[in-house]
């Protein structure tokens, strides 16, 4: 009775974290821009894609070693994306920045599904490797080696993300247009230049977070496509978006959340 | 009453003999109809939308699920032999008390959260009704015998039209002035005695209430459906994508959208398949960020451009 119960914990944690994971890219972009942007699930999406199609091309790349260009690809989404559309709404009031990025992002989400199914089909997409199957055991329960992985690889980003924003003189400059941007434009601070950075960075996150997902699911449920909208709101449910500086407390809620669902939905078997 | 105002009594009332003489004015009778029942389904849907999103200012990204949850109420009812009318009210008062249960607690916060509440909403009812009632709800022999397209054509039009009355008496009314107040600044409406949440809360309702009833005109026409798909996403987005396009916050926007929608949808679904629905997504960016008045705040453009023009000549001809 005990054993199982543990080992859904444990599963529970592991994807929880990658959870958590995504709520912070979502939760650093609504924290320093205030731009609600519901298309974060299509870029997480896009991150899984990226290190499917590079399994699947000629050299069949290892999602964990594809992991430095799928998160260059995804940067440059997140630009294109930002020149593109948010910039425009830089200057809005809050309120009206919220709704609108809500609205653009909405509109986005549904462009990056219609298009990942007319590129890539509706069919579930899997990365295999010789890896795939393998857990370790310890004391009876099983860590699959993909999901502890990802996980190990998720907090060491949020760690680099933590030091970026601590130490460096950019982070400083996020942190203090988290706060007040107009008080941080008066400073001195170019704020689109960190609108970009904090946008793009957020949209990365999602590239460390579904990039090396892929390996795990060996059965291959990782770029189903309806998923990424659910992926979108539950992260947005879970990160208040309240303390950018802190990339730590949205990931909490997150992990705990999952974990409490993770094993209902595996004992259950429910698909979505 | 002047003179533009019996105009526009007399052109309504064209329109309306219009409605009501269509089915048999039309020579290629199903498609037509069908293509109309389409039209004004959508335009119920746009014009409910927009009472909460365009007038009172409250964005409703999970229309689906008040559309949905008033097709699986009605069509169930139905099938159990209930006669239409009641399954159909019935259709629409479970929209309503679904609204009033998300309402209360969602209304009390303010900005983004009701958008994204109404988002999970509907994702979580199409995943659940996906889950619990699997698989088609097709109508049994006896139904099919007597199906005719004429009923469903004349519900669909009335649905319409007291949809589109409603909102036009409502927003001319005490309670729709309290609604634009809100959507204008709750604080300030707040300070002038105008309850927030209780304007918001019946914009909701009348909102949900339009929504399930067209839902169960939906039920009631469509033969064969998965139970799942009146719940899915793009029913929601195409509630915003058509009351955008049109103009949100006026009477007449929602309904250029919808036709508009439909039509061109149903262009572009022969030509390029499923790949339509990003044209749409393209244009609704684009019509938040360059339009955000939509079609109706175009042609206020077009018309003040005229009209500097033709004064400017009038000026040149005076000199």
């Amino acid at each position: 009775m005990l054993g199982p119960m543990v080992q859904n914990l444990v599963s529970g944690v592991l994807v929880g974290g990658l959870y958590g994971l995504a709520a912070v890219g979502l939760s650093l972009v609504f924290g320093v821009t205030k731009f609600l942007n519901v298309s974060h699930g299509e870029l997480l999406m896009l991150g899984g894609y990226a290190s499917v199609l590079a399994f699947n091309s000629r050299f069949h790349v290892d999602p964990f070693l594809s992991l430095g260009s799928t998160i260059i690809s995804l940067l440059l989404v997140g630009i294109i994306l930002y020149q593109l559309l948010f910039a425009r709404m830089v200057k809005l009031s809050e309120e009206a920045k919220v709704k609108n990025t809500m609205l653009v992002g909405f509109g986005l989400s549904i462009i990056l599904q219609n298009m990942a199914l007319s590129l890539w089909t509706a069919n579930d997409q899997g990365i295999t490797t010789s890896y795939s199957m393998r857990a370790l055991t310890y004391l009876g329960v099983r860590f699959p080696i993909v999901r502890v992985a990802s996980l190990a690889i998720a907090l060491v980003s949020l760690l680099a993300l933590h030091l970026f924003l601590r130490r460096t003189f950019i982070g400083k400059a996020i942190r203090a247009t988290a706060e007040n941007w107009e008080a941080a434009a008066l400073m001195g601070i170019d704020i689109h230049r960190v609108y970009l950075v904090a946008f793009v960075l957020g949209a990365a996150q999602g590239a460390h977070r579904d990039g090396p997902r892929g390996a795990g699911e060996h059965s291959g449920h990782v770029c189903r496509w309806p998923c990424p909208g659910r992926y979108g709101i539950s992260d947005l449910l879970l990160s208040r978006g309240d303390l950018p500086g802190d990339c730590w407390p949205p990931a909490l809620p997150a992990g705990v959340g999952l974990t409490a669902s993770g094993p209902i939905r595996c004992q259950r078997g429910v698909a979505q | 009453v002047n003179r533009k105002q019996v105009g526009l009594i007399a052109l309504l009332i064209i329109l309306l003999a219009l409605l009501v003489l269509f089915p048999r004015m039309v020579k290629n009778k199903t498609s037509t109809v069908n293509l109309a029942i389409l039209v004004l389904l959508h335009v119920t849907l746009a014009s409910s939308w927009n009472i909460l999103g365009g007038y009172t200012g409250q964005t409703n990204l999970g229309h689906a699920a008040f559309f949905g949850l008033g097709t699986l109420a009605t069509r169930l009812l139905w099938m159990r032999g209930w006669s239409i009318f009641p399954s159909l009210l019935a259709g629409g008062g479970v929209a309503v008390a679904l609204a009033l249960l998300i309402g209360i607690p969602a209304f009390r916060l303010r900005g983004a959260y009701f958008a994204i509440g109404t988002l999970a909403l509907g994702q979580v009812l199409y995943a659940t009704v996906g889950n619990v009632l699997y698989g088609a709800a097709g109508l049994p022999a006896q139904y099919l015998a007597t199906y005719d397209l004429v009923p469903r054509y004349y519900l669909c039009a009335a649905l319409a039209v007291l949809t589109v009355g409603t909102t036009y008496v409502l927003v001319n009314s005490r309670l729709g002035l309290g609604m634009m107040a809100v959507r204008e600044g709750e604080d300030a409406a707040e300070s002038l005695g105008v309850s927030a949440l209780r304007h918001k809360l019946l914009a909701l309702c009348a909102s949900a209430l339009f929504a399930g009833l067209a839902g169960g005109a939906f039920a009631y026409y469509h033969v064969s459906y998965y139970y799942q798909f009146p719940f899915a996403p793009v029913w929601s987005l195409d509630s915003v994508t058509m009351a955008y396009i049109g103009g949100t916050g006026t009477i007449i926007g929602p309904i250029i959208g919808a036709v508009f929608f439909v039509v061109v949808r149903e262009i572009l679904s022969l030509k390029l398949g499923e790949l339509h629905l990003m044209v749409f997504g393209v244009l609704f960016i684009l019509v938040v960020l360059f339009l955000p008045g939509g079609i109706v705040q175009a042609w206020k453009r077009v018309q003040r451009l005229v009209g500097r023009r033709s004064a400017s000549k009038e000026v040149q001809a005076a000199r």
